[in-house]
């Protein structure tokens, strides 16, 4: 009777068990988002290193192959680049050096860590709307929650979560994400939210506020996650909003996201 | 019963290689920064050919998986999988009729309905930026894109899957 009565039913049976159970996580989320993040993210870490260990030694043997033939030549050319970025590695730390003692003079506190650890991007986020990395470093490295992440060419994102071994970091293209931005030549302040697609838009500036096309964007320091002058991009559109106060204003960002494999995290 | 469990696990690795693919290396498939979702793919698949029941498991255990490793609130991947399972297969036993071009087309749909919900949902909920120009920027884009490999991904599936078709007349009756 019973079992007649479950076969019969069994569409309508798991269809609401498992409406029911989705919709209390939904509605739980806060506590789901950080443990059921966290305790899968943990388990899964181990696989996504063993792949992304794969899929870079698999690259890597194609492009060595695919490079054999220019090695030479750019051989050459690296020589040249080493010896002239040494000159100016000298010259930065000479200027850095001085920076130092006229900031102590003055009495400001350095806005640059240098404490950062470098982490490989094992992963990325499985849904086109939302723009997240997965790092191969966690609480063992002493990565905590909203410590920054950055690469050679500028700001990428923050950390979201983090597990042992592993951590969640939303990157400044997603649409969640906000950054307190300046202009780097006029000082006008907006906040820099993602457009998806390896861009990102500055919002709150005036119409009046002095921003050209070509003009670099750094993090402002305001809020207490993103430090100040960390560079993130560059003003690629400059349009007036038609609701006559704001303008909308386009910035084609230095880090290319497309192709991110290492980062640094920021521990300070 | 050796055979239920051999199949669970074969199944399983498969949503396994598939969200290696949709989270390691995605990359490989990116056009313009827009990857396929191979998992949505997977679950209109599952539920094309195997049914309502199996269309909503696979769409809610592949849903969790989209929930545990995204930016999305836990529940929401997994609520619109299910019901994407759930849809597609009613629709499988009452106008599919096996033709390529069906496929396409209900990929394509789902994908938008999908991003449409999770948007909007997102929106209602969140306040968040994201907005329905995200959707069309992104959402559109991946449709397209989804609709394009659905033929050779259900080929694949087809060789690698041992769930045999059936007529949608005869299912469950």
């Amino acid at each position: 009777m019973w079992q007649h009565f479950l076969w019969k039913h069994r569409r309508k049976i798991i269809l609401g068990v498992l409406v029911v159970l989705s919709v209390s996580i939904l509605f739980l989320h806060p506590f789901f988002n950080t443990s059921s993040n966290t305790i899968f993210l943990s388990f899964t870490s181990p696989f996504y290193k063993l792949s992304s260990k794969i899929k870079f030694k698999i690259s890597n043997s194609i492009n060595s192959i695919l490079m054999l033939k220019n090695l030479h030549e750019e051989n050459k050319l690296l020589r040249t680049q080493v010896s002239l970025l040494n000159k100016t590695n000298i010259q930065y730390e000479e200027l850095l050096n001085e920076n130092g003692r006229l900031r102590n003079l003055l009495n400001f506190k350095p806005y640059i860590s240098k404490k950062q650890i470098g982490a490989f991007v094992i992963g990325y986020d499985p849904a086109n709307l939302f723009k997240s990395i997965i790092i191969d470093r966690g609480y063992k490295d002493n990565i905590s929650k909203n410590m920054i992440v950055v690469n050679d060419k500028g700001l990428i994102g923050r950390v979201l979560s983090v597990t042992s071994n592993s951590a969640k970091t939303i990157l400044i293209t997603d649409a969640e994400s906000s950054v307190s931005a300046i202009v780097q030549r006029s000082r006008c302040i907006g906040s820099l939210v993602g457009a998806g697609k390896n861009m990102c838009e500055i919002k709150y500036l005036a119409q009046n506020d002095d921003v050209q096309i070509g003009d670099t964007i750094v993090s402002s320091g305001e809020g207490e996650i993103f430090p100040k002058g960390i560079p993130i991009g560059i003003v690629s559109n400059v349009e007036k909003k038609k609701d006559g106060i704001t303008l909308k204003v386009d910035v084609q960002l230095f880090a290319d996201f497309s192709k991110l494999e290492e980062v640094f995290v920021k521990i300070e | 019963m050796l055979n239920k469990i051999l199949l669970f696990l074969w199944v399983a690795s498969v949503i396994c290689v598939i969200v290696i693919f949709q989270t390691v290396l995605q990359k490989i498939l990116d056009i313009r920064g827009i990857f396929p979702d191979l998992l949505l793919v997977f679950v209109v698949y599952s539920a094309l050919n195997k049914g309502i029941e199996v269309g909503m498991v696979t769409g809610f255990f592949c849903g969790s998986i989209i929930d545990s490793l995204s930016l999305s609130p836990a529940g929401l991947n997994m609520l619109s999988m299910l019901m994407l399972g759930y849809f597609v297969g009613v629709l499988r036993e009452k106008i599919y009729k096996d033709k390529p071009f069906n496929q396409i087309l209900i990929v394509i749909i789902s994908t938008i309905v999908y991003g449409l919900i999770i948007t909007i949902f997102i929106k209602v909920f969140h306040s968040s930026n994201r907005n329905i120009l995200n959707f069309l920027t992104i959402g559109i884009p991946e449709a397209i894109y989804n609709g394009a490999i659905t033929l050779p991904v259900f080929y694949l599936l087809d060789k690698i899957l041992p769930w045999k078709r059936f007529k949608p007349t005869i299912y469950g009756y």
